[in-house]
């Protein structure tokens, strides 16, 4: 159509009655139904939706996000049209409209949708960010180098930690608590680096270790315990939102997927430099295909939820969501951003635009999962190939050899004698003899039975109960189920007869096992076990001229016995036939390389050296394969056909609306480098081409870059979990959110000190976890004074160490431990059972079947991403320490340990256990109140050494009850 | 607060002690107005308001008075067809197995006919409102003067668990919190005996657990979920047999000492004082939850009436009538997923599921649901409950006008119809249309943030004030949608 309507056309041009029309259907739906989201009064009032202006020709033909709105004649095209048919968006979303003001509408894009509006359409163009005064925000700057401040008090402190603290604290004139006594230390390092209780001897060996680095040693060995990693591993768990089963309707299980949390651990107490322990989890399938750990490591793409059950709308819509889940994890978990905000609109408080984020996920857009074969003895499967290598190769040799020198020759003695028709070789009906007994089906396969030696149809056996039968009514291409005889043989015999000798291809079943002889030679020997069914064996047979013998060996275990055979066309097929067909010199090398292949099988000679080398090949070393759930290119998803890989610019994160494809890319905000994403996505420049990166290692490269990308960021976020874990609180008490929204830095200089040291000294955590320990800060006692809860009631200066309450795991995990129960296996599957005796990283994390005894005490449920706990305090988890049977079983156990026998005064019981559980001994009115607990418990029991352990496994419980117990000081 | 209960049977409930737990509790940030509230009693400053992070189920006043106390929400898993019970649409009749107009056979889990099926069951009006019902809820249909009915609901997957987690949390995806724990964060628990937020189950719906998930609120407020087959439905609340009531209080007792001797000395530290309360609560639990939980205690009459006695309804009439008794003691939120027998073509997890034969499998699950809510209706209102609870009707979507196979409806996310009843609803209204054959919501469209801003209303809370802050984000039970409807309010 020429002539098409533009925005420009001036409304003069309307006819009078097509104005009427407008405005009497039209315009006042147009007012009453959209105006409402879709106006310049509805921009100014921040209400505007989809960019999208209809109250102007201009704006609604431009349309908004989504393209035009009306296409003037083109109904088909026209977006508002299907809108209002509800076909795509439904619009106005309240309630359609009316069929009869559907067909107005209709009509009048029909007629060309005239519009009398005029006016310009406001521009909307996507919300600039000014990155740079974005870049002045706190977090969002490069490291500064921090002097530590000078103090007055320069006793209190031990590291220029406590400067930093004290710089703070003088002016408030709050004094500091002195360092905590040896036993609440040590108690408090062991939970914090290990997660369980120093045994009674550490504790003594601690207390009476006068040496000035005692303390600092005993930080050491606790560090370089594996332990340490069991307990660590857990924090980064929590925001990698680990879990081993799909989650959603069936929860499938991840078998393989353990190996991301052992990654973890194996991580942490190696010291893996974190920004490397970042990189991998990032993009560790490609940067080392061949490394376990960097596999392992990629489980924190894979470990977010995926549905099973799909319907097929649900599939593209839900990919998105699988991108969401990855790209918002990463954002929380390492840079403390949160960049879902992004995924609808520009991040309403952080510089993220739409753009970034889907130039973000773009980066994961061809990301799948799947199992990687991890070697787990690669040396013993090295030496064992080597050994099978050398002494396959003369089996080779030997058949390489014939081929070479001999098969061409038997070929052309064959070809010269070849019938010029095909051959149709004449079958003699089936003679069966048995069956033939053994002690058990091996001996019945094994042993030769009399017609194996020599077929004599006259022959009898057992005494002249079996003989040769003839079967001519068995015919062929058919499973015959009519063998009898249980751990028992029974032959089959039959002739073949062919005018001249030449190949025979043959298709067999068997129930079970078969042998198949071909005069005399064994063509082929299977021992399986199974119902016959049609070709389950095919056999290339070499007939000679005349009469051939062909004999079956069927073994049976048990149950039914039978066989099928069908004889196949003896004509070579099409391709080679045409082959044949050329005069010899007309076949080139290729061809005749075809024509000996195919020849090859029908050939005693080299049959024999093959089935040789094909029976050694059987003794092919295995290795020591484990599956590991790792991400992939091209790997398993949601599959919607061709835009399955590939990320579109969205509107409002609606996949139904694309605004066009997106390209890898990261956040603006965190690119200082002049040519922008193109320092980290291009490898290398030949020919003035680019080459790039695979993208998800450009993002890690660029997560992980301290001069331009975001890795000052990244250093931040994780120095401050590092501080959170060890205090309670994070020097950001918002430990997954950096950006403006965030708390502020309690003490931002430190924060800087610490992120510089971590990179100063390449990454690694541990002398950052020794920094902070060996601090006055960390060292110091609980005890609170009126000054100090007047002045900062809630210690955001850190003058007391508060008492903090265990984590789930860590109070199970003790538990085990003071029962003497606990088991320190490593690695590998672990157990949904909460009984079960291993720490509970180990155990299984089921999306739908969380742990009772760990989802009490506030364990996250693996759904998102989580880097702080809530911590609640509810009678339920009073129910399951009184009552529960777990915690029952662990307390008799408790009491076993410090009582293994009725011998053992209850005095010494009590005192080991205040040992054991709580580190140190009782009070004596508290022992006098446990051993009066004690005698009257075992009393109202009756009084009888069943009672008396009854009454000090109550004790037992009793302690684990403690506030003590289950705080840390 | 005002009990509907007798004397005797008031929750053991000690107000100066939860007051105490409270205070020394330090609870609660993010919890509306209960910082407000801590802070009247000079108990809070401000910083530390900001600073404690953990939840709390103590009472917290809301925003708005409040029309309902509590609500009982009836789950029909697997989805009736709105069709076949109380949207009547004449069109089904008349062009029975013609093409139905506009239909996306791709609509539902399998593929659709794009015929249209007629309903299997008689319609007629009910009550002065005349609100049109089909012939199987016999006993429901005596209410529906007290019922709102919406004819136009919709939600956004085809799919049961994805629609079970977007009726419950408004977000078709797990681990968002579902309306019960919303709820209890933004009101906390009127009897510090009892849990919360109770779901009752047999057959747990499919999705299991995450459907009501707690997401990223603490886990205090996550709900006590019962499995109405099993005889211990409460995890550890019943002591070990060998011990008394007495050996329990003993060891108690000393604990209770020796806390307190330890909190002494750290007097500062909230947390421990309200793990000290927390082991007395939980000593009341082991007696007031089996209290409540006891529907043997009620007359005859009452379990007869609730069809106790009879196999088809048992199920559905223990949750019904304990869902009763726990509202009447202050239990905030019950949801209770109907636990047919599973009609035919419907599962044990989905019983309202009619792929096969929607005639045969809601005639089945109609019966088992009907006379237990009929009888819950009847006996809230004979005791004055009704007048503070919300009743709550529904499944997470409905089915298609056209049929799959001959005699099935497939899932239809674009139409259903939901009613709810009791305290803030104005009874006898019809509201909203779905198109001339059920298929389509097109009048007064009302999508699941809107029953929940609505549900919320009801409770005294604004659903845009209700927030809650996780990983940076200011998360609300609506998302950014939801507008109450007011044409379904008293």
């Amino acid at each position: 159509m020429c002539g098409r309507t533009t925005a420009a056309d001036p409304p003069a041009k309307l006819k009078p009655e097509d104005l009427q029309f407008f405005e009497n259907k039209i315009r006042p739906v147009l007012v009453a139904q959209c105006y409402k989201c879709h106006s310049a009064k509805a921009q100014q009032n921040k209400k505007l939706e989809g960019k999208l202006l209809l109250d102007t020709r201009e704006g609604i033909r431009k349309g908004g996000e989504s393209g035009p709105s009306v296409v003037p004649g083109k109904v088909d095209d026209s977006l508002l049209i299907e809108a209002i048919r509800y076909e795509s968006v439904e619009m106005p979303p309240k309630s359609k409209l009316p069929a009869n003001v559907i067909a107005d509408f209709v009509k009048w894009v029909e007629m060309g949708a005239p519009d009398p509006r005029d006016g310009r359409a406001a521009t909307t163009t996507e919300e600039k960010i000014d990155f740079v005064a974005a870049r002045k925000f706190w977090s969002f700057q490069p490291l500064h180098d921090v002097a530590t401040p000078k103090v007055q008090n320069k006793d209190w402190g031990r590291t220029p930690l406590d400067q930093f603290v004290m710089a703070k604290l003088e002016p408030t004139g709050i004094v500091p608590n002195n360092v905590a006594s040896k036993r609440t230390l040590i108690r408090r390092i062991y939970f914090d680096l290990w997660g369980l209780p120093p045994e009674p001897a550490e504790v003594e060996a601690f207390v009476v270790d006068s040496s000035p680095d005692a303390y600092t040693k005993l930080i050491d060995r606790l560090l370089e315990s594996d332990h340490y990693g069991e307990r660590w591993a857990r924090h980064w768990l929590d925001l990698a939102r680990f879990a081993e089963s799909n989650g959603y309707a069936f929860d499938k299980d991840r078998p393989n997927a353990y190996h991301y949390r052992d990654f973890v651990i194996k991580a942490l107490n190696e010291s893996m430099p974190y920004d490397r322990f970042i990189r991998l989890q990032i993009a560790g399938d490609q940067m080392e295909p061949a490394s376990y750990m960097a596999q392992a490591a990629t489980g924190f793409l894979a470990s977010g939820p995926f549905t099973s059950q799909q319907t097929q709308k649900e599939r593209e819509r839900s990919r998105y969501e699988q991108l969401d889940d990855i790209i918002v994890t990463i954002g929380t978990s390492t840079l403390g951003l949160t960049l879902g905000c992004a995924r609808c609109h520009a991040h309403k408080f952080d510089p993220v635009s739409l753009k970034d984020y889907a130039r973000m996920t773009a980066a994961f857009a061809e990301v799948g999962f799947q199992n990687f074969p991890h070697d787990r003895q690669p040396e013993v499967f090295r030496k064992a190939k080597a050994e099978f290598d050398a002494a396959h190769k003369p089996l080779t040799d030997a058949r390489v050899a014939y081929e070479s020198e001999q098969l061409a020759a038997k070929f052309a003695e064959w070809s010269r004698n070849r019938p010029a028709e095909a051959i149709q070789p004449k079958l003699g009906s089936w003679q069966v003899a048995g069956p033939f007994a053994a002690a058990d089906f091996d001996k019945a396969f094994d042993q030769a039975f009399p017609p194996e030696k020599k077929v004599d149809l006259a022959q009898t056996f057992s005494d002249g109960k079996v003989k040769w039968t003839p079967q001519p009514t068995w015919a062929d291409g058919k499973i015959h189920n009519t063998l009898t005889g249980e751990n028992s043989a029974n032959y089959l015999f039959r002739t073949i007869e062919v005018p001249t000798g030449g190949p025979l291809e043959i298709s067999l079943g068997r129930d079970d096992a078969i042998k198949v002889w071909l005069n005399g030679k064994v063509a082929l020997s299977k021992k399986v076990a199974g119902a016959a069914a049609a070709d389950q064996d095919k056999v290339k047979l070499t007939l000679k001229a005349g009469r051939n013998e062909l004999l079956l060996k069927i073994v049976n275990g048990a149950g039914p016995s039978g066989f099928y055979f069908k004889a196949l066309d003896t004509a070579p097929p099409k391709n080679i036939l045409a082959i044949l067909n050329l005069p010899e010199e007309k076949r080139n090398a290729k061809q005749k390389q075809e024509l000996l292949k195919w020849f090859a099988p029908y050939d005693d000679g080299w049959r024999t050296l093959n089935d040789a080398e094909a029976e050694h090949q059987k003794s092919y070393p295995k290795q020591d394969l484990v599956q590991v759930l790792a991400a992939r290119k091209g790997g398993t998803t949601y599959n919607f056909g061709a835009d399955t890989r590939k990320v579109y610019f969205l509107s409002r994160g609606n996949s139904n609306v694309k605004l066009g494809l997106a390209t890898p890319g990261f956040m603006q905000l965190l690119m200082l480098s002049p040519e922008q994403e193109k320092r980290w996505t291009v490898a290398a420049t030949t020919d003035g081409k680019e080459q790039l990166k695979p993208p998800r290692i450009a993002f890690a490269d660029w997560m992980t870059d301290v001069d331009q990308g975001a890795g000052n960021l990244l250093a931040r976020v994780i120095v401050n979990r590092l501080w959170q874990h060890h205090f309670g609180r994070g020097i950001v008490s918002t430990p997954s959110d950096f950006g403006t929204q965030g708390e502020r830095p309690t003490h931002p200089e430190l924060l800087e000190y610490l992120a510089t040291e971590l990179i100063r000294g390449g990454w690694k955590l541990k002398p950052i976890h020794k920094l902070i320990m060996s601090s006055s800060v960390y060292m110091q006692a609980g005890l609170s004074n009126e000054a100090g809860m007047q002045a900062d009631p809630t210690n955001k200066l850190w003058w007391r160490r508060p008492a903090r309450r265990m984590e789930a795991e860590v109070i199970r995990d003790s538990m085990l431990a003071i029962s003497g129960t606990l088991d320190n296996k490593m690695f590998g599957p672990g157990s949904l059972n909460q009984q079960d005796r291993r720490r509970s990283v180990y155990l299984k994390v089921k999306r739908g079947t969380l742990i009772p005894v760990l989802q009490l005490f506030d364990a996250p449920d693996a759904m998102q991403g989580i880097g702080k706990r809530t911590i609640t305090t509810v009678p339920p988890q009073a129910l399951a320490m009184m009552n529960s049977p777990f915690v029952r079983q662990l307390a008799e156990k408790f009491s076993k340990r410090i009582r293994p026998n009725a011998d053992k005064p209850l005095e010494q019981t009590v005192n080991e256990a205040y040992a054991i559980a709580l580190c140190r001994p009782p009070t004596a009115n508290e022992h006098t109140v446990m051993l009066t607990f004690i005698n009257r418990q075992a009393e109202s029991y009756g009084n009888n050494p069943a009672a008396t352990d009854t009454a000090v496994a109550d004790f037992c419980q009793l302690v684990l009850c403690l506030n003590e117990f289950l705080f840390v000081d | 607060m005002t009990s509907h209960l007798p004397n005797s049977a008031k929750p053991q409930f000690n107000f100066q002690a939860r007051r105490a737990f409270l205070k020394r509790a330090g609870m609660g940030c993010g919890s509306l107005a209960l910082t407000s509230l801590l802070k009247e009693q000079g108990l809070l400053s401000d910083a530390s308001a900001a600073e404690t992070d953990f939840g709390s189920l103590a009472p917290k006043p809301p925003h708005f008075a409040p029309k309902a106390k509590a609500v009982i929400w009836l789950f029909m898993p697997g989805s009736p067809s709105q069709v076949d019970t109380f949207d009547y649409k004449p069109q089904l009749q008349k062009r029975d197995g013609q093409k139905l107009n506009g239909a996306d056979p791709k609509t539902g889990f399998f593929t659709t006919s794009g015929k249209v099926l007629k309903s299997p069951f008689k319609f007629q009006q009910y009550g002065e409102s005349g609100a049109w019902a089909s012939e199987i809820f016999p006993h429901m249909t005596k209410h529906v003067d007290d019922m709102a009915f919406i004819y136009s609901c919709y939600s956004r997957s085809n799919n049961h668990t994805p629609a079970m987690l977007e009726m419950n949390s408004g977000v078709f995806l797990q681990g968002r919190p579902c309306v019960g724990s919303w709820v209890n964060y933004g009101l906390g628990s009127e009897n510090a005996n009892l849990p919360g937020f109770v779901v009752m189950h047999g057959v747990k719906p499919r999705g299991g657990n995450p459907i009501w998930s707690p997401g990223f609120l603490p886990k205090v407020f996550q709900p006590t979920a019962i499995d109405g087959r099993s005889k211990t439905p409460i995890a550890n609340l019943a002591r070990r047999t060998a011990m008394s009531e007495k050996q329990q209080r003993d060891q108690l007792d000393v604990l209770k000492s020796l806390n307190e001797k330890h909190q002494q000395l750290r007097p500062h530290e909230a947390d421990l004082a309200a793990r000290l309360e927390s082991f007395e609560l939980a000593y009341r639990m082991q007696t007031a939850a089996p209290e409540a939980m006891d529907i043997g205690s009620e007359t005859d009459t009452t379990q007869k009436l609730y069809g106790i006695d009879k196999k088809e309804t048992q199920l559905v009439a223990r949750q019904c009538l304990t869902a009763r008794r726990l509202v009447e003691r202050g239990v905030r939120f019950v949801q209770l997923y109907a636990a047919t027998n599973g009609g035919a073509g419907g599962v044990g997890d989905v019983p309202w599921d009619g792929h096969g034969d929607i005639g045969v499998n809601h005639r089945i699950a109609a019966k088992s649901v009907d006379q237990p809510i009929g009888a819950l209706m009847a006996d809230l209102k004979a005791r004055g409950l009704l007048e503070s609870t919300l009743v709550i009707w529904g499944g997470e979507f409905g089915r298609t006008s056209d049929s799959q196979g001959s005699k099935g409806r497939d899932h239809n996310p674009n139409s259903f119809t939901m009613w709810m009843a009791g305290a803030g609803i104005k009874g006898g209204v019809q509201y909203g249309a779905s198109d001339e054959f059920g298929y389509k919501a097109v009048e007064n469209r009302v999508g699941v943030n809107d029953l929940h801003a609505t549900i919320l209303k009801i409770l005294g809370i604004d659903h845009e004030r209700l927030t809650y802050r996780f990983n940076g984000r200011d998360y609300r039970l609506t998302d950014v949608a939801g507008n109450v409807i007011p044409e379904i309010l008293a």
